[in-house]
């Protein structure tokens, strides 16, 4: 999993490329972790991205509880699976997907 | 006396050891592994020896040897074969010859020696031609050495013609030993050969041959026949021969008599005579004394006696006597008269013989007493007697009153007629009557002439010695001819009936061997003709039937074939879709239906059975016990009992009712598909080959419990075989092991194993197809003996892979290794990257919390099905027991703030997947998703 940052502001654009699963979770994370502060739209840009993990949803989830109190958070360029991942687990009512 | 007979049983009894000792011998010793001939070579040494012992233990008699010579020539011509019993002949017959010359029997010589070599030709004949090389029974034996003595006696006969005496003589005296002697000495040999070997003799089975039946009807005509011409021929003989000896008796006391009384009168006469002279001159009383005579009458022309020395019988009338009256004719033309002596008129108690002479005035009369004559003629008497026989050995006596014999051949003992038979009572003269004299039976007739009793004497022997010979020629020739006929019919009805039987029973082998084309065709006379045109048609008939029934069997077969033939499951369609393992089975019924079968099928733990099976026999009823046998198996197995059970309980359910005996052999696996395991059970089954990957084929060695069916209450062992991807296992039926060519060899366990291993096989279907071929290449010409039938597996198995002391990390190689079986199927983009996520989900879920802090071990196995398309992934550990999908759904409606993001994988995977199974198995947990693509 590779994390293309783009910074414009406060706006925050994070590319994940590559898979979101166990192993890459911890350090996309981190990496949101590290550079949320006072970020307030964050998009996850999941065009290259292949597919998601319930760990990965797990730091979806937590990043998307965090920009609840500080701004917004969008993903865009969903796929096809990892869309129906979101579906399934409910996770289209909770985020914002364009 | 005593010695000779001891040594004559000996020479009996030689032969008789000797063949015992030769048969041991040739049992126990290397005497058997001796080529034919140089074995023939020696045992006829032994019994020609044995037949020169035969010779010289003899007990000479007459000029003839009595022996037990051929008896040992017999016994090895008849017993041991035809050159040994000529071998034996000829030195016997040599050396007899040669006997001779330290005084054996000079006078059979010639008819012992040809006896002695026909003897060996006999056996070696009869053995050869009717006894067919084998060893006639003790009956039959004693036959042919009773007929072979006869024949003996019969040539002394020819040879001795010209002394008939000698000849019956021998014959008399050497018969009643030789005959009995020298078969009973064969019989005995048989008895001791048949007692110590086990060949079979001729005629010892029940049933009668044409042969002897109708020699045993010949026998018994012949027989009679025989008796009544015999007893005709002895009858008649005998009525010769006494006929004979009385005309020869009477003749010669005619003969006798009759010289007596002419001298006797001559004597008178000359007395009478000389009386004549003196009696002017002389005193009478004077000249009765000079003359010894008893009295002197001188009768004047009237027959009164006017003169006589005895004064009482002067004044007699000679006309008033019987025997006086006699006289008269001398006053008649008469010149002189005799009378033969007689009692006297005037006295009848006093006996005179009387003569007269013719005198001018009357004639004279001289009279004699007994004593007064045998005086006289005494000597004549002798000399008369002397040289006189009766027959050629018979004689004439001469008998006193008191029947003292004053007259006999010098070689005559006796001395009073009655010394050796003091009782018998004198029979009337001129009849014949037997009586001892001198030690001897003779045939004796007398008569009294002169006051002597005048005996011909015949001796019997000589009186009955035709007849005898008759009757000895007569039974010997009877003998012989019946057994020539004997042996005659014997080969004619071989020859024209027996053979012909054969070869009709030949052909009818041949029909009922199943060749119905064969014609029989003996065409040596009507009745064979017509026998055989009988069984031609028959056969016909018979072929016609047959290929009617046979249509029928073939279409009801053929119906057989196809319900056995959907009975047996078609793997290669079957199991098509499988990738997992390779499978193909083949039967080959070397009957339109067989006994072989086998079986695949898929039990729902992911076990593939299979099973071989081999039911005895083969055919419809073997196919019926077959159908039992698989539906027993295989329902046993569906049920979910392990291996040794199915066997157990299948064999006690196939014991009963089965009353035909049939049993089975079989050997059945279940291949635990997800690891290779294979826990299987022999019964009685030929073991499989086995082919591990890089390895070789070689035989599975297990132990094999008994077969099926056989006995109830066996109990069968689950055995196990591990088989790793690639490896496999080959089964089949003894039709491929014993599969025969027509050299009568074998294809053989060895021959098997190398053609399996003589290339690699892309596939099983190439495997099996290969064997059969290899078979049936080495087979040829020959037939199918019985079925052929083998199961090739290959066990491809699940690719799987095992992480050991799995950390969250290895999530990565476990998706890899999936992601390239998954390539390998064209698994879709989608369906790769859900189970991508649920690989992530499960594995991840297992390290976390399986383990507690502790690290365990992952294994994660790849399963597909082509039909439909589906892609099983199997995640096992050996982790704490845990049941994922017992895990309440998370709340999904919830707000981002509220959610908690726990149970979540798992949702996906069962949201994503098609199916998701859990189960603890030996201290597993074992999660099974499934995916169609």
């Amino acid at each position: 999993m590779e994390i293309i940052k783009n910074l414009e502001g406060n706006t925050l654009t994070l590319a994940v490329e590559g898979r979101l699963d166990t192993t890459t979770a911890p350090s996309f994370e981190s990496e949101i972790t590290s550079s949320i502060d006072g970020i307030t739209s964050l998009i996850l840009d999941f065009k290259n991205l292949q597919y998601v993990s319930s760990a990965g949803l797990r730091v979806i989830l937590s990043a998307q509880k965090t920009m609840n109190k500080q701004g917004e958070m969008k993903i865009v360029n969903v796929n096809e699976e990892i869309m129906s991942v979101f579906e399934i687990t409910g996770f289209t009512d909770i985020l914002t997907i364009e | 006396m005593v010695y000779s007979y001891a040594k004559l049983v000996l020479a009996a009894l030689l032969p008789v050891i000797a063949a015992a000792v030769i048969y041991i011998f040739e049992k126990r010793t290397a005497f058997s592994k001796i080529k034919y001939k140089y074995k023939q070579l020696i045992i006829g040494l032994i019994f020609g020896g044995l037949a020169i012992i035969g010779t010289e233990f003899g007990i000479p008699m007459n000029g003839a040897q009595m022996n037990c010579r051929d008896a040992a020539v017999l016994s090895a011509g008849l017993f041991f074969g035809a050159p040994a019993g000529v071998i034996a002949g000829v030195i016997g017959a040599v050396e007899r010859w040669y006997a001779v010359l330290h005084s054996v029997g000079a006078t059979t010589q010639l008819a012992c020696t040809a006896s002695t070599f026909l003897a060996g030709i006999y056996s070696a004949l009869l053995r050869k031609y009717m006894f067919e090389n084998k060893k006639p029974s003790a009956f039959i034996s004693l036959a042919v050495g009773v007929v072979m003595e006869v024949f003996h006696m019969t040539t002394i006969f020819l040879t001795t013609m010209y002394n008939p005496e000698q000849a019956v003589e021998i014959v008399r005296v050497c018969s009643p030993v030789m005959i009995p002697a020298n078969g009973i000495s064969v019989m005995l040999t048989a008895i001791v050969i048949s007692f110590f070997s086990k060949e079979k003799m001729v005629k010892q089975r029940n049933q009668t041959r044409i042969s002897q039946t109708i020699q045993r009807w010949l026998l018994l005509s012949v027989t009679l026949a025989f008796l009544f011409t015999s007893l005709f021929v002895f009858r008649f003989q005998d009525e010769a021969a006494s006929r004979q000896a009385d005309q020869l008796l009477s003749l010669a006391v005619d003969e006798t008599s009759a010289d007596i009384i002419d001298a006797s009168d001559e004597n008178l006469l000359n007395l009478a005579n000389e009386v004549k002279k003196d009696i002017d001159t002389e005193n009478l009383d004077d000249i009765v004394k000079a003359r010894n005579l008893s009295e002197i009458n001188i009768v004047d022309k009237n027959g009164i006696i006017v003169k006589s020395n005895v004064k009482e019988y002067i004044g007699y009338d000679m006309s008033t006597g019987r025997q006086s009256a006699e006289f008269l004719r001398l006053l008649g033309n008469n010149y002189e008269y005799v009378q033969d002596f007689g009692p006297i008129s005037v006295n009848e108690a006093i006996s005179r013989k009387y003569a007269g002479i013719k005198t001018d005035d009357g004639f004279i009369q001289v009279g004699y007493d007994r004593d007064n004559l045998k005086n006289d003629i005494d000597k004549e008497v002798v000399g008369i007697t002397k040289n006189r026989h009766v027959g050629k050995t018979g004689c004439i006596m001469i008998l006193d009153s008191q029947l003292n014999i004053i007259s006999a051949p010098p070689s005559m003992k006796q001395k009073n007629l009655l010394q050796s038979a003091p009782r018998i009572e004198i029979p009337d003269p001129d009849t014949t009557f037997s009586m001892n004299i001198d030690g001897q039976d003779c045939r004796c007739r007398y008569r009294l002439a002169e006051g002597y009793y005048i005996f011909s004497v015949l001796p019997e022997a000589e009186a009955v010695q035709m007849r005898n010979i008759a009757a000895y020629v007569n039974g010997f020739m009877e003998i012989l001819v019946f057994a020539i006929l004997f042996i005659l019919i014997y080969l004619l009805i071989k020859k024209v009936v027996v053979n012909k039987i054969k070869s009709i029973n030949n052909s009818l082998a041949k029909i009922t061997g199943g060749n119905l084309n064969t014609i029989v065709n003996v065409r040596s006379n009507e009745e064979f003709s017509s026998l055989s045109d009988d069984i031609n048609s028959t056969v016909d008939t018979l072929k016609q039937y047959i290929d009617e029934a046979s249509a029928r069997i073939d279409a009801e077969l053929e119906f057989a074939k196809n319900i056995q033939a959907s009975a047996l499951p078609n793997v290669s369609t079957v199991f098509s879709k499988r990738t997992d393992f390779d499978i193909f089975a083949s039967m080959n019924p070397a009957k339109e239906v067989g006994g072989d079968f086998y079986d695949a099928y898929i039990t729902k733990n992911d076990t593939l059975n299979f099973l071989i099976a081999d039911v005895s026999g083969k055919g419809i009823p073997a196919a019926m016990f077959m159908m039992r046998a698989m539906t027993e198996l295989k329902s046993l197995t569906e049920a979910g009992q392990p291996i040794n059970e199915v066997f157990t309980n299948s064999n006690n359910a196939l014991c009963e009712g089965n009353d035909a005996g049939m049993f089975v052999t079989a050997w059945q696996g279940g291949i635990d598909l997800s690891d290779g395991t294979v826990r299987f059970a022999n019964a009685g089954h030929n073991p499989p080959l086995v082919k591990h990957k890089g390895g070789e084929f070689e035989y599975l060695k297990s132990r094999a419990g008994f077969v099926l069916a056989g006995m109830d209450g066996i109990r069968y062992r689950t055995q196990e075989l591990q088989l790793e991807p690639d490896d496999i296992i080959y089964l089949y039926t003894d039709g491929v092991t014993e599969a025969t060519n027509i050299s009568e060899e074998l294809y053989g366990e060895e021959r098997l194993r190398n053609a399996l291993n003589s290339r690699e096989f892309a596939t099983m279907e190439e495997l099996c197809k290969f064997i059969k071929a290899d078979v049936d290449a080495f087979v040829g010409e020959a037939d199918q003996f019985d079925d052929i039938t083998m199961v090739a597996i290959k066990y491809v198995g699940i690719p799987s892979i095992t992480i050991d002391e799995a950390e969250i990390s290895d999530v990565q190689t476990v998706t890899e290794f999936i992601e390239a079986e998954l390539e390998k199927i064209n698994c879709p983009m989608k369906a790769v990257m859900q189970i991508n996520i649920a690989i992530d989900e499960l594995f991840s879920n297992i390290v976390k919390y399986g383990y507690h802090d502790k690290k365990g071990s992952v294994t994660v196995k790849f399963i597909h099905h082509s039909d439909p398309k589906a892609v099983f992934i199997r995640f096992e550990d050996d982790g704490i027991p845990y049941n994922p999908l017992t895990k309440e759904d998370p709340d999904i409606t919830l707000s981002a703030d509220e959610r908690d993001i726990g149970g979540l994988g798992v949702f996906v995977v069962k949201k994503t997947m098609d199916d998701m199974r859990y189960k603890y198995e030996n201290g597993k947990n074992i999660l099974t998703i499934k995916k169609l693509i």
